[in-house]
């Protein structure tokens, strides 16, 4: 609901409600208050009535009393009752008439003697009048009564009588009969001030029933004096109850006429007046009536007014509002040039100018920010010169970063980051397909209880050793387990991260699934094997049937046949011979060439070939020396590798020397330790220069060793080459034709490659 | 009484000139052309010494070895002379023979026919593994 509407309705039922409560319980208030009040006022006025009336008639006492001691009337009045002489008549009718004089209200006088005769009378008129019946004298001769009042029947005018005895010396004489003008009475009964229109001062008197007897014409009964009389029976009448002799208040009384009145009653106990104040209700309601109307006339002016004023009062509100309402609405839009007027100097007033107020502050604070900020841009702008520089090399790492990622996720290896503890810290694509987990499974698992497949205690030793205590890359071969139960092989290379103090951070371990590897290099292993079993069979046939015939198990041969034999024999050897270099060859070249690394001493090595190897060595007469290296250390590697390099060098420089010549066998530490050198020296025919780039070539062989020697393979030295090659180590030699040749090989002590040292294979 | 040698070989050049030599050195020779008949035979003749070619059709050397070596307490001790053409330090074949006892391995091409004679009488005479001086 609008603010108007609200404003509105809720004023005005704070407002009306309470009105209309407090005027309901003002008039109710008024009403009685107002009883109250016309009570008051009768009350006043009876009272005053009552004593008006009470001295008028201790005034006609004093009237009356005046006349009945009057001695010498009293005296004459005896003496004519004993003798009546005109004299006396005389002077009796002076008295009267002087007494008349003085006494203005004094109309007519009677006296009368105690038979009620008249005696004297002022008119004389009356005199001689039998009065005895009338109640003028019978009352009167009683006692003193100053309330008669009789209407004349004919002129229907009431008159006040007073009467009362005359009495001299204790003897009554007679009656004397006042007529009084009642003007006075009548003064007070008729006077209504202070009543109202409706208010009237009754006089009443009981009357021989007991029934009230108006003395008086009513206000409202010009004719009621002496005539009306109100039954003793009508309780709720006033008169009934003034007559009574009581003085109460009666606010509920219906008066003569039947209307309904609020009375207040009074008596006059020595005449037995009962007096009526009264006033019609309705009369006396009238003040409560106007006061009612004007109240509902007030508050339908209120109502109205109010409403008047609070519609534009609501409206002083909600106007302005509603205005900046529309303002904001317009700032808000982005306008910040809109000012509100205000309109009062009241909040809204206030609002409006602390309104305006803020927008100003807002343009302020918007020219602000808008400096700040160009200043900022400014300082940004600088620091960006800045910033592209290093974001460019940012960028350059981010895209090497991204590159070695894309790399290494691309790698046909697997590479896994783990900490000091083998736990799992990063993996490549290529483990996931290697190993069956997925990198999340991975992460933070240790990798050996991932796939690790049961190794030999020696082996896990060893290669803990080689990357924990002595800090260096491990190489070597295991069996792994794929997620999927798989067994497989891989080539692994375990290097240790270090920081600045040397301690262990990460492990980096790269594996290579070999199993197709292994696969292939078995099935080639195989195939060789079987080759070259398959190629030796039928030889050692030819080999023991020619051994036979020239061992003469068939008979004699001749000479012939002896040669032709000893050309198929040799044949047959050199084939032996190629099908072994062969074999030796694609093992080197497979890599299944060693496969059993142990400790290896050099020098006995060497020794153990040297001793196979002496026969021939004696055979031609040739010098031996050797030269064996003491600190030569073990060398943890195939012994047949040893055994090949002394074996090819040496059988050479015995094959290629002639006979008495020399032969040297030489093995030393390089200088920095580093590497085992072995030399095999001799004097004998040398290598050619122009053939020497090509010693090292497949089944090649020099001419002047062809020379020498048919059936030479030409493998010896590949071989040699390849071995060495392998293992990272160097051949190299030094040669003069005719004068002789020196071979040097170097073995690299540490960091041999896998397949030939440190190489380690699952023993199941 | 000679001794009866047991010829286990299945390419027939090789087979024969064993026969052919070790009959004329004066040894009962039996054949046997693969490993189950080599078992047969081993079993029903009982050898003084077994010359035992490795590939063979129906049951390899090895096989045979290994099933002469568990069959009895005669099996166990027999002696057997490997004699092939594969080369003996082919992929840990070494130590799978090792397991199984036999007498020697050699390579047929690296040993002269005379010479292997001599292995197996010097075993027969000595009964151990003596070598004699040459080789």
């Amino acid at each position: 609901m609008k603010i108007r509407n609200k404003i509105l309705v809720y004023f005005l039922v704070v407002l009306l409600v309470p009105t209309f409560v407090l005027s309901f319980f003002l008039v109710r208030n008024s009403q009685i208050s107002l009883e109250n009040q016309i009570i008051d006022k009768l009350q006043a006025v009876a009272q005053i009535q009552k004593n008006r009336l009470q001295s008028l008639l201790s005034e006609k006492e004093d009237i009356l009393t005046l006349f009945t001691s009057r001695i010498f009337l009293k005296g004459d009045i005896r003496k004519y009752n004993e003798k009546p002489t005109p004299e006396l008549q005389e002077r009796m009718n002076a008295s009267l008439a002087e007494a008349k004089v003085n006494t203005a209200s004094i109309d007519a006088i009677i006296v009368a003697n105690t038979k009620g005769v008249v005696i004297a009378s002022f008119p004389a008129s009356f005199i001689g009048t039998d009065i005895s019946g009338d109640e003028l004298f019978t009352k009167g001769i009683k006692k003193n009564d100053v309330s008669l009042f009789k209407k004349d029947t004919t002129t229907g005018i009431m008159d006040e009588y007073l009467t009362g005895p005359l009495v001299l010396n204790g003897e009554i004489l007679g009656a004397v009969i006042l007529e009084i003008n009642p003007s006075n009475i009548l003064n007070v009964s008729g006077d209504y001030t202070g009543l109202g229109k409706t208010g009237e001062t009754l006089i009443a008197k009981k009357d021989d029933n007991g029934d009230a007897l108006f003395l008086t014409p009513t206000r409202f009964d010009k004719k009621a004096a002496l005539l009306r009389t109100v039954s003793k029976d009508q309780t709720n009448v006033p008169s009934v109850h003034a007559v009574n002799g009581e003085e109460i208040i009666l606010s509920n009384a219906v008066d003569y006429r039947g209307v309904s009145v609020i009375a207040v009653t009074r008596f006059i106990p020595s005449t037995g007046w009962g007096i009526v104040v009264k006033m019609d209700k309705d009369e006396a309601s009238v003040p409560l009536k106007n006061i009612m109307l004007m109240t509902i006339v007030v508050l339908i002016f209120v109502v109205f007014l109010s409403g008047f004023v609070l519609w534009f009062f609501s409206n002083s509100f909600s106007g302005p509002i509603k205005k900046l309402t529309a303002l904001t609405k317009k700032i808000a839009g982005g306008d910040l040039s809109q000012r509100i007027v205000p309109s009062s100097h009241d909040e809204i007033g206030e609002l409006a100018q602390s309104f305006n107020t803020m927008i100003e502050g807002i343009k302020e604070a918007r020219s602000h920010v808008d400096e700040k900020v160009r200043v900022q841009t400014a300082d940004i702008l600088a620091k960006e010169q800045e910033l592209e520089q290093s974001a460019k090399t940012s960028a350059d790492l981010a895209k090497d970063l991204a590159k070695f990622k894309l790399a290494a996720d691309n790698v046909s290896d697997q590479i896994v980051i783990t900490d000091p503890e083998g736990v799992v810290l990063y993996g490549n694509k290529m483990m996931e397909k290697i190993t069956g987990y997925s990198v999340e499974e991975a992460i933070g698992k240790k990798a050996g209880a991932l796939w690790k497949h049961p190794m030999p205690k020696e082996y896990y030793e060893e290669m803990w050793r080689v990357i924990k205590t002595e800090k260096k890359t491990f190489r070597g071969q295991l069996q792994n387990r794929r997620k999927n139960g798989v067994v497989y092989e891989a080539d692994v290379s375990i290097s240790p991260v270090l920081d600045a103090d040397n301690n262990i951070i990460f492990y980096v371990s790269i594996e290579r699934d070999i199993t197709k590897e292994k696969e292939v290099d078995r099935a080639k292993t195989e195939f060789v094997s079987l080759s070259s079993h398959q190629l030796r069979t039928p030889i050692s046939a030819i080999n023991w049937n020619t051994e036979m015939l020239l061992n003469g198990d068939a008979g004699e041969m001749n000479e012939k046949q002896v040669r032709f034999l000893k050309e198929i024999y040799s044949s047959s050897r050199r084939m032996i011979a190629l099908i072994n270099a062969f074999l030796d060859v694609s093992r080197v070249e497979i890599g299944t060439f060693s496969g059993d690394p142990k400790l290896v001493n050099v020098n006995e090595a060497a020794q153990d070939i040297l001793r196979e190897i002496h026969p021939m060595i004696e055979k031609k007469k040739q010098h031996l020396t050797e030269n064996y290296g003491a600190n030569i250390p073990t060398i943890f590697t195939d012994i047949k590798t040893i055994h090949a390099i002394f074996q090819n060098l040496v059988s050479n420089a015995v094959k290629y020397t002639k006979e008495g010549g020399d032969i040297g066998v030489k093995t030393s530490l390089s200088a920095d330790g580093k590497d085992v050198i072995i030399e095999v020296s001799d004097n004998g025919i040398g290598i050619p220069n122009d053939q020497k780039h090509q010693i090292f070539e497949k089944f090649f062989r020099t001419e002047v060793a062809r020379e020498i020697d048919t059936d030479g393979t030409g493998l010896g030295l590949y071989l040699l080459k390849l071995i060495t090659d392998k293992v990272g180590g160097t051949i190299t030699f030094n040669s003069e034709l005719n004068k002789g040749t020196a071979f040097f090989i170097t073995l690299p002590i540490e960091g041999l490659t896998p397949k030939d040292e440190k190489s380690l294979k699952p023993t199941a | 009484m000679a001794k009866k040698i047991l010829i286990v070989e299945d390419e027939s050049p090789v087979r024969k000139a064993m026969m052919e030599k070790f009959q004329s050195e004066g040894f009962e020779v039996a054949l046997a052309f693969d490993g189950v008949e080599g078992l047969e035979q081993a079993a029903r003749l009982h050898p003084d010494l077994i010359l035992l070619d490795l590939i063979m059709p129906k049951m390899d050397g090895m096989t045979m070895l290994r099933k002469l070596r568990e069959t009895d307490a005669w099996g166990k001790q027999v002696p057997v002379i490997i004699l092939t053409n594969l080369s003996s330090d082919d992929d840990g074949r070494i130590s799978d023979v090792a397991e199984l006892l036999p007498t020697y391995y050699l390579v047929k091409t690296d040993w002269r026919l005379a010479d292997v004679v001599e292995k197996v009488k010097n075993k027969l005479l000595n009964g151990r593994n003596g070598e004699s001086a040459s080789s």
